[in-house]
């Protein structure tokens, strides 16, 4: 040890020392107060976008949604259709596909091959005219400085939940329709408070918002329009939706009710409602409960983590079933991507994670051929061993290769893992393609801000 | 909101990462202003951000990092102001005969770190006060591992004739 690293650690000991528990316990306290304020003031409209969703609880509660017959739809009171919502038969922003499998021979795809395209899936819209609430304010030109989660990418636009600028603990709902150059701040049904999104074009989506109230959990919002309105759905019971999925042509949902973590979904066809599958996890200690949707055609399959893997379901001809294959050792899962064949791609850890003090010893890429039910270990980047800190947290699945994102590096494929090329880039922790445009969102200065890149993954510019 | 959640799931977790993580933002801060307070502010804000989103923040690879890199962006703005201000305030007051209390060896060393270039000092601070390895500063720092050691020889190099000098002077 050389005489400068022995002076810097006495000195950095001696700063360490400087903070006791009680400074610490008193700065928590702190933190959570603060915490605990409200971070806007909540709007009239947000009031009656709550009076509405009770509103309308109360309605679907004195319904009987015989939601597992896709058939039973003559129960469900219904308001005008609106324009189908077409989607991807993955439920992303645009169909992709890259056949993925355990024993891939090694191709050479260029970045300019033709996209092959899965069948789309139609999805008509009902809305309810009684519990539709105008948007809290106009669309107004705005840039959010922080990005959080990517709701849609296409050619057409971005749709996006990112910070206020003049609030930036609150979270509003942006969309780009310049890649990320400019911006427009959306109507949202409640002022702030947005968590979780997904459009499955620019007029058509969902929303989770809290309400601005700093809650895990919120209530889901429909727009058809562009968010210039939107209208709550209502579940049959009260529960707190954690996060959103579509595919297979149904609307997907985790939410915490009773105690559990259960499963919801809509009748298909018919997203204006959700009621509990039947399936439920426990709801315990250690950590932040997250799902993750994956939908390849009519198929799907759903993973939900804490610290590790909670539970797994597969969506199949309109039902969840319960999986028990996806164990990933006792790890969670983390990322997916949808193959062109009814394939999943995921990545799952191998450890515990969601704290800073404990580390995931690896990820494995592994596909499932059978719809979630089992999975193979494929092909992976050389860091992605066991035990190498560098694991994945992305999977995207553009026509051209597929892009892994690790807390350091970044990789990409074009022949289904043969031989992968590092990516100079922040690390990227998610991930959307369409077409020739991939979408990221990278951390790297401490700011989350969007990334593009127009050749297939390899430079990532930062938009805007 | 229109229902009620039991409990918060992230509570639990949430507190353990907090008492871990205070009292390293803490001791960065302090490494990189001189100024407790200041450092207190940060920390707190750093930590009250990750609790906002921490459905978010919880679920990366590295929550201590971004921790880190928020404090340190948060350092960059009010330091620089902070300077300013101390400039102005210099003008005033150069003439005032204030008597700073001695100096600890811990002061002497982080004195040095401060008069270096600003990724020199960050890559200092955040190698030895938050007690990391090369991977993490460079996650922190959202360089490459190589650059890293580059700056930290940089940074030891030129602490090491700052503070040789310094002694060579005290012992005349």
């Amino acid at each position: 040890m050389s005489e400068i690293d022995r002076r810097a650690e006495d000195a950095a000991a001696a700063l360490r020392s400087d903070v006791t528990p009680a400074e610490t316990d008193a700065a928590l306290a702190a933190v959570r107060r603060d915490a605990t304020r409200p971070t806007a003031a909540r709007s009239r409209w947000s009031l009656l976008a709550v009076a509405a969703t009770a509103a309308a609880v109360l309605i679907a509660g004195l319904v009987v949604i015989a939601r597992r017959d896709p058939e039973a739809t003559s129960d469900l009171p219904t308001g005008p259709t609106v324009p189908p919502v077409t989607t991807g038969a993955d439920g992303t922003a645009a169909p992709t596909s890259l056949a993925v499998g355990p024993a891939p021979a090694a191709t050479s795809a260029p970045a300019t091959e033709p996209e092959t395209t899965q069948a789309a899936t139609t999805v008509p819209v009902t809305t309810s005219p009684a519990t539709t609430v105008a948007a809290t304010e106009p669309p107004v030109p705005a840039a959010p400085p922080e990005i959080w989660d990517l709701a849609y990418v296409g050619d057409d636009a971005i749709v996006a939940i990112g910070t206020s600028p003049d609030l930036p603990d609150v979270s509003r709902l942006y969309r780009s329709d310049d890649q990320g150059a400019t911006w427009m701040q959306l109507a949202d049904p409640e002022s702030g408070g947005q968590i979780d999104a997904v459009f499955t074009d620019p007029d058509h989506g969902y929303l989770i918002s809290s309400g601005g109230t700093g809650e895990e959990g919120g209530v889901v919002y429909a727009t058809t329009d562009g968010a210039a309105t939107w209208f709550p759905l209502p579940t049959d019971e009260p529960a707190q939706i954690l996060n959103i999925g579509v595919g297979g042509g149904s609307l997907h949902a985790l939410a915490v009710q009773n105690g559990e973590l259960r499963l919801f979904t809509s009748v298909i066809g018919r997203q204006d409602s959700l009621s509990f599958t039947g399936i439920a996890w426990p709801f315990g200690a250690g950590g932040m409960p997250r799902a993750t949707f994956a939908f390849a055609g009519d198929t799907g399959l759903v993973t939900v983590t804490m610290r590790t893997l909670v539970g797994a379901a597969t969506f199949e001809n309109g039902q969840w079933a319960v999986s028990t294959g996806l164990d990933c050792l006792n790890g969670g899962v983390d990322g997916y991507s949808s193959g062109s064949e009814g394939d999943f791609l995921l990545a799952c850890r191998w450890g515990e994670w969601g704290g800073d003090d404990v580390t995931p010893d690896g990820t494995q890429l592994s596909v499932s051929t059978d719809d979630g039910r089992t999975l193979t270990p494929v092909p992976g980047p050389p860091s992605a061993a066991p035990g190498d800190p560098n694991f994945f947290d992305v999977l995207a699945r553009p026509a051209v290769g597929t892009i892994v994102a690790g807390s350091n590096r970044t990789y990409v494929t074009r022949d289904e893992g043969v031989t992968w090329e590092e990516v100079d880039t922040s690390p990227l922790f998610q991930l959307l393609t369409a077409g020739d445009l991939w979408v990221g969102v990278a951390a790297g200065d401490g700011r989350p801000r969007l990334r593009i890149s127009h050749d297939a993954g390899v430079i990532w510019e930062l938009a805007g | 909101m229109p229902f009620t959640q039991p409990e918060r799931p992230s509570a639990d977790s949430f507190d353990g990462f907090f008492r871990v993580e205070y009292p390293v933002l803490v001791a960065l801060g302090v490494a990189l202003t001189g100024d407790r307070e200041l450092a207190r502010d940060v920390a707190q804000e750093a930590l009250l951000r990750a609790f906002r989103r921490w459905d978010q923040v919880a679920r990366m690879d590295r929550p201590g990092a971004w921790c880190r890199q928020v404090a340190l962006n948060l350092i960059r703005d009010r330091w620089r102001r902070r300077r300013s201000e101390q400039v102005a305030l210099g003008r005033v007051q150069r003439d005032l005969r204030v008597v700073p209390p001695p100096p600890t060896p811990a002061d002497e060393f982080w004195r040095a770190v401060r008069e270096l270039p600003e990724r020199q000092r960050e890559a200092i601070a955040l190698y030895y006060v938050a007690d990391r390895s090369v991977a993490e500063v460079a996650a922190t720092m959202a360089t490459a591992e190589g650059t890293v050691k580059g700056t930290l020889h940089d940074a030891r190099r030129a602490l090491a004739a700052r503070l040789g000098t310094r002694a060579a002077w005290e012992d005349q």
